[in-house]
Formats: structure tokens, sequence, C-alpha cells
């Protein structure tokens, strides 16, 4: 071959190199087979209850039949012995789960729904009134005005902030302002006890609440938080690794963790009044706690059994 | 610099003589080709951390909370066509009436927007609170600043006026500003007109790489998700310490997320909270949207560039990536400046050192395919998004590409003209296409 021809070969080869890609893409633009929006779906809303909302409708509606595997529907209270297994469940009364019972999917109750020990609530749990779970069971994600963990014999500590000491935020080691009210400390900060404290405070290292303080405002750290015994965040506690929140402590704004939360004896997370949110990784709570809301452990939570 | 060529180059090193503007040309060509070459891997760290990294959501799972108080601003200038299918779907949201105070921006509207929302005021008293603009500085910041006295609570939401949120979508933006350390929040976009052109198909590309990878792999390694001025909220407490909306700003948003993090506010990112919007369907449309946000980008690069990199508030990992982020509308000039210094270095007769460099330059110019979402970025963003055909048009995006270049170019020529004529900055709407709404 002469040169001239390799250069012809090696032009025509590069040249068709280059514009193979656009062989498909053409094709791609002169007869689309992929070309609509990524779907959004304009109703979605989040809710615990979605699927027992579902199943009633199709009870009203006379398209419920009752068949193996299919979700259970109970008018007034329903039993699920021990042992005993169930994909889904709505009970417009009372739902109680024996020990050692599994949900798999989900369980709503219009009532209370009670579930013995070593129970497994898997995916969605929620309830009208409130749900109890024995020590020793595992959950995943739960909602109702009232949950109550294992026993709930400790009585709530007295919230009298007559003896706590005024203190300022600002006053902290290192403190910057991020705006009124607002500020930041690089580093770690240990809260002292029996103080009060107006404001929201975000830490670049661990956080601890003393015990018995009050801190009026939203709190965060990035390398853990620990709210004090029978201390106080009247608003979120938030964390980019664990949180811990002691016998008697309280927080009525969410509680949002990037990894683990613990839930000591008698710690207590949102009101009746302004029901919230926990949510991590994994949550561990120990019997006597109690929240009033969500609790969603995105893998794991466990109830167990404090001595 | 002859050691820095025998030790480069040990065996060609004596084959042509080194100039002095070869070395200055080679340096200035290595700085580029570095540069860029971060700016690859930072797209291939965003893709992997995507593929394979653990990924942060936070605050999704905040279902039930006491709601903070919420005013929502829909931006709209001559909106007719969109203004009421925003609206809505604001009132059909997902959160506490009582909460929330829908405030339709009427900013200096010459078609029917005004009147429109002037109806819906009078179909849902107490729900739409319009705020009309007569005059005033041009530009959605300036209207924006203006409407802050009409906002109630401590958060702002923003959207645009061809925005049609979910109904769950105010409070997966609302449940960050929990965490006391959030100063912005930012959905993500959608195209909803992908369908009708080239154009929309790329820009379809270039947005889900832009938002299902690169902002949500920022979110996950802690950098700097971009606040993107709608699709979001701001917390008022942040923005009146950061001194407000700065009317002068063309890309408001980019200046808020700049200015909050500075003073140690965060934004964060939702990559579930979707929202469709239109996207230019003309390039002449296209090409004016990319001049403004490369002037406006600029600007706050000009700005705020060596304050940001100077300020105690931001972390290391922050700080290396906001100025990433910062300069990505100098990088298409640079790029070019690269290929012009290559031409230059093979008439001076440095082949050997571009031998060296030419594939370099040439694998980061592919990996900046798109301008704004590296190839490797859309490829990911397509597969995760679960679409499979549409990835065949990436080789399209070259086009894209040029365009882009082509337009940061203009705009940073027209940005030097404008400073030495002394001449103002000039808001360009983009355009929308949908049918109008009946009346």
């Amino acid at each position: 071959m002469t040169p001239l021809l390799w250069m012809a070969l090696l032009a025509g080869s590069a040249l068709a190199m280059l514009a193979a890609p656009f062989v498909p893409a053409w094709r791609e633009w002169a007869r689309p087979t992929d070309h609509g929006p990524l779907r959004v779906d304009a109703d979605y809303v989040n809710r615990v209850d979605h699927f027992a909302r579902e199943l009633r409708e199709s009870v009203r509606a006379g398209s419920y039949q009752a068949r193996p595997g299919a979700p259970v529907y109970a008018e007034g209270d329903f039993t699920l012995a021990e042992g005993g297994r169930l994909a889904a469940v709505l009970a417009t009364g009372d739902l109680v789960l024996g020990p050692g019972s599994e949900v798999q999917q989900w369980a709503h109750a219009d009532g209370t729904i009670r579930m013995a020990r070593h129970g497994i609530a898997l995916r969605r749990m929620s309830a009208g009134v409130a749900i109890e779970l024995a020590p020793d069971c595992t959950f995943e994600r739960l909602n109702a005005p009232l949950v109550t963990f294992g026993s709930q014999e400790l009585a709530p500590p007295a919230r009298d902030e007559a003896d706590l000491k005024d203190r300022d935020l600002a006053e902290l080691h290192g403190c910057r302002a991020m705006a009124p009210g607002w500020y930041r400390v690089d580093g770690h900060v240990v809260l002292p006890p029996g103080a009060r404290y107006r404001g929201s405070l975000v830490v670049t290292g661990a956080l601890s609440v003393g015990e018995r303080s009050v801190i009026h405002g939203d709190v965060k750290a990035r390398s853990g938080v620990v709210v004090g015994a029978g201390a106080s965040v009247l608003g979120t506690v938030a964390c980019e690794r664990s949180i811990h929140i002691l016998r008697g402590a309280l927080v009525r704004g969410p509680v949002i963790s990037e990894s683990d939360v613990v839930l000591s004896a008698g710690a207590v997370v949102g009101t009746p009044e302004a029901p919230t949110t926990i949510t991590a990784e994994n949550i561990m709570v120990a019997s006597g706690a109690r929240a009033h809301g969500t609790v969603w452990a995105r893998e794991l939570g466990v109830v167990w059994a404090e001595t | 610099m002859p050691l820095f060529f025998d030790q480069l180059f040990p065996v060609n090193a004596q084959a042509y003589p080194v100039s002095t503007p070869t070395v200055v040309l080679t340096g200035l060509l290595a700085i580029i080709v570095v540069v860029t070459a971060a700016y690859g891997l930072r797209h291939l760290l965003f893709s992997l951390d995507r593929l394979f990294g653990r990924q942060r959501h936070p605050y999704l799972d905040v279902d039930e909370a006491a709601w903070p108080a919420l005013t929502v601003f829909i931006a709209a200038h001559n909106e007719e066509k969109v203004i009421a299918g925003c609206m809505d779907a604001i009132l059909a949201a997902d959160y506490p009436a009582d909460r929330l105070k829908i405030v339709p921006v009427n900013d200096r509207s010459t078609d029917r927007t005004g009147e429109i929302i002037e109806e819906y005021r009078a179909r849902y008293p107490g729900r739409i609170n319009p705020f009309h603009r007569n005059g005033g500085t041009p530009g959605k910041s300036a209207a924006l600043k203006d409407a802050l006295s009409a906002a109630n609570g401590q958060i702002v939401a923003i959207f645009d006026a061809d925005y049609v949120p979910a109904r769950g979508l105010l409070k997966q933006l609302a449940a960050p500003f929990f965490d006391p350390e959030v100063g912005a929040v930012m959905g993500r976009v959608v195209p909803a007109n992908v369908s009708r052109n080239v154009l929309t198909r790329m820009l379809d590309l270039e947005r889900s790489a832009g938002y299902q990878v690169d902002q949500q792999a920022r979110m996950n390694l802690r950098l700097v998700p971009q606040f993107g001025g709608t699709v979001g909220g701001v917390r008022r407490i942040a923005m009146d310490a950061v001194g407000g909306w700065d009317a002068s700003m063309l890309t408001e948003d980019t200046d808020m997320t700049f200015r909050l993090l500075m003073q140690g506010w965060k934004t964060v990112y939702t990559n579930r909270s979707e929202c469709h919007e239109e996207v230019p369907e003309e390039w002449p449309v296209r090409v004016r949207q990319v001049k403004r946000w490369a002037r406006g980008h600029n600007q706050v690069l000009a700005r705020y560039g060596l304050r940001f990199l100077a300020s105690p508030m931001v972390r290391a990992r922050e700080r290396i990536d906001g100025l990433l982020l910062l300069c990505v509308f100098v990088m298409p000039l640079a790029l070019l400046a690269g290929w012009l210094l290559a031409v230059a270095l093979y008439f001076l007769g440095a082949s050997q050192v571009l031998t060296a460099f030419i594939p370099l330059l040439a694998l980061m110019a592919y990996s900046t395919l798109g301008n704004f979402a590296a190839f490797f970025e859309i490829v990911i963003a397509v597969f995760l998004d679960g679409n499979r055909n549409r990835i065949r048009l990436l080789p399209f995006t070259l086009l894209g590409f040029f365009v882009s270049m082509a337009a940061i170019c203009m705009a940073v020529g027209s940005a030097l003209g404008d400073r030495v004529s002394g001449r103002g900055l000039v808001w360009d709407k983009t355009l929308r296409y949908r049918a109008p709404a009946p009346s």
C-alpha cells in the first residue's frame, strides 16, 4: 500500500471511531425510546399508616378479600398468639401481639398495640392511641401519640427550673455568634449541671449537657451528644454521631442522629401536645423510656431491660 | 529549569532548545492540566461515592414535629402561563395551613400574572398573600429582598413560578431546619419538558448528573451542596445574619450559599425532594441562562473568594470544594487557554512536552464534557434514576459543552466590558413554554 493509502486508512479509522458513539445517539434522537421526565409523584406524602389507609379503603369499597399472605383486617380487637407471624394487620380496636410474634410489613391499630417480649416489628407500626413494646422487642418505624418501652414504673423527675442558675451560651470558651441567640463552639463543650441556657448551640466536637440543666433552644454536636440525667432540651438534639439521652432527661423537639440514639430509662422525647420524631440508624431504648410521635430506626431498634 | 526537563524527559532533553517562552508556557500549561485534573478527579470521586459511598439523608425521616412557620415565596415575572399551577400545588401541600403563608411575588409583570394572583387571593382569602412590585431594581434577588418584609416565621421557601411541588415537598424542605446548623436547604430540580428537542434532552442529562450525583455526593461527603434559589428554603435568622438578599448579585443562590457558609451555616441537599421545572427549549435562551450563571458565579468568586478561603467557620474539605465550585465558570476559559498554549508550544518546538501533556489534557477536557457534569456523572445519574436508553445521547453533550464554553467566554468578556464602561448588570428572564392556564 502507498503511504497515501495508509494515511487515508488511518484518517478513516479515526473518524469511524469518533463517529461510532454518535450512531446510537442519532438513533435515540431520531426515534426516542426514553424521553419521559423523571416521575415525581405529585400526591406523595410520607404517612406511616399509608398501607392501613389503603386497606381500609378497600374494605369500605368491598374489594378486600381475606386470603393467606394478605393483610389481615380485624374489626375490633385482634390478638396474635405467641410465636405467630403476620405480613400485615389492621385492627380497628386494640392489637395484642404475643411473645416472640412477628409483623413483617406493617401493623396499625386504631387503639393500642401491645407487643410482648421478643416481638419483632419490621417496617412500620402505627397506632391511634399508643404502642407498648416489651423488653427484647425489635422495631424499625413506630408512630403513635404515645410509645412506651418496657415497664413504665419509673416516676418522671420533677422539672422545676426555680433552682437553676441562668447562664449565657456566649460565655462558653471559643464561642462565636452565628446570629443573635445562635452560637457555635469549635471543639468539645461540657455544660455544667443545674444551669439554664437560652439560645441554640452548634458544637463541632462533642456536647455534654449537665444534669438537670435546661436549654431553651436547639443543640447540635458533630461528634456526639449526651443529655445528662434529668436535663431538658426544649428544642432539637441533632448529631452526626451518637446521641445518649440519660435517665429522666427530656427532649421536646426532634432527635436526629446519623448513627445511634440511646434512650435510658425514664427518658422522654416529645410531649403529648407536640409529638415529634426520633430518627437514627440504630435506636436502643431502655425499659422505662417513652416517646411521643415517631421512633424511626433505619436499620434496627431494640428495647432492652436496663439493669 | 533545564533540570526540570532533564528529569522529566532525559532522552529528549537535549533534542530541542529550551527558550524562556517555552518554559513559561509549559509552566502555565502544567498548572492548567493539574487544575483540570483536579476537577476530573473530583467528578470521579463524586461518581464513586454515589455508587459505593454511604448516602446521607438524615432529615428525610422526620415525619412528625412541631413544624416551623413557613413562608413560601413564588418568584414571578411575567408568568401568566405557569403561576396558577404553582399556586394550586402549594395550596394542596401537606403542611399545617396555620403555619404556612403563601406569597406570590409579582415582580413588575406586564402580562396577566398580577391579575391571576389577585383572582387566587379572592378565591383563597387569607391563604394567598400577594406581594406586588411595580418598580425598583430588576431581578429575582431584588424582588425577594423587597418581599422579605411580607414573610412570617423562621423559614422562607422559594419556588420559581414554573415549579409544581408535590404535596409532601414542603415538609421535606422544612425538616432539615430542625438542625440548628442548617441555614439553607435545596431540593432536586427535574426537567419536565424533556422530550421537546435535543437541547432539552441534553439538559435533562446535565441536570440529572448535577443533582443526582454532584449535589448528593457533596452532601454525603460533607462538602458544599449548593442552594439553587428555587425548590429550597433559607432560615431567616441566618439570612439576616449575613445581610439578606443582595440585589446587586445575578446569582442570588450561589451568593447566599457562600455567605451562609462563611458564617458557619450549612446548606443541605435533599435528593428525594424532587420538583419539576421547565428547561430552555431554544439555544439562545440557554446561552443567556449560562451567561447569567457564569457572570453571577464569577461575581461571587471575585467578591467573596478570598474571604471564603480565610473564613474560620469553614472546614478544610469545604474550603477546597467551595473553591472548586466557585471557579467552575472559570474553567472553560482555562481549558481554552490550555488548548491555545498547546498549539503555541507546538510551534515553539516543544512537541515532546506536549506529548506528555496532551493525553492528560484531552482526558480532562473529555471528563468535563457538558461543563457542569462530567460524562461519568451523567452515566451514574442516569443509572441511578433507572433510565437506560437516554444515555445513548451522551455524545451530543459535546455540542452543549462547546456552546457553554462560548457562552461563558462571552459572559466573561461582557463582564470585563461592563467594568470598563461602568454599565450595570442586566437581568435576563428565562422564557416559559407551557401553555397558559385556563382562566
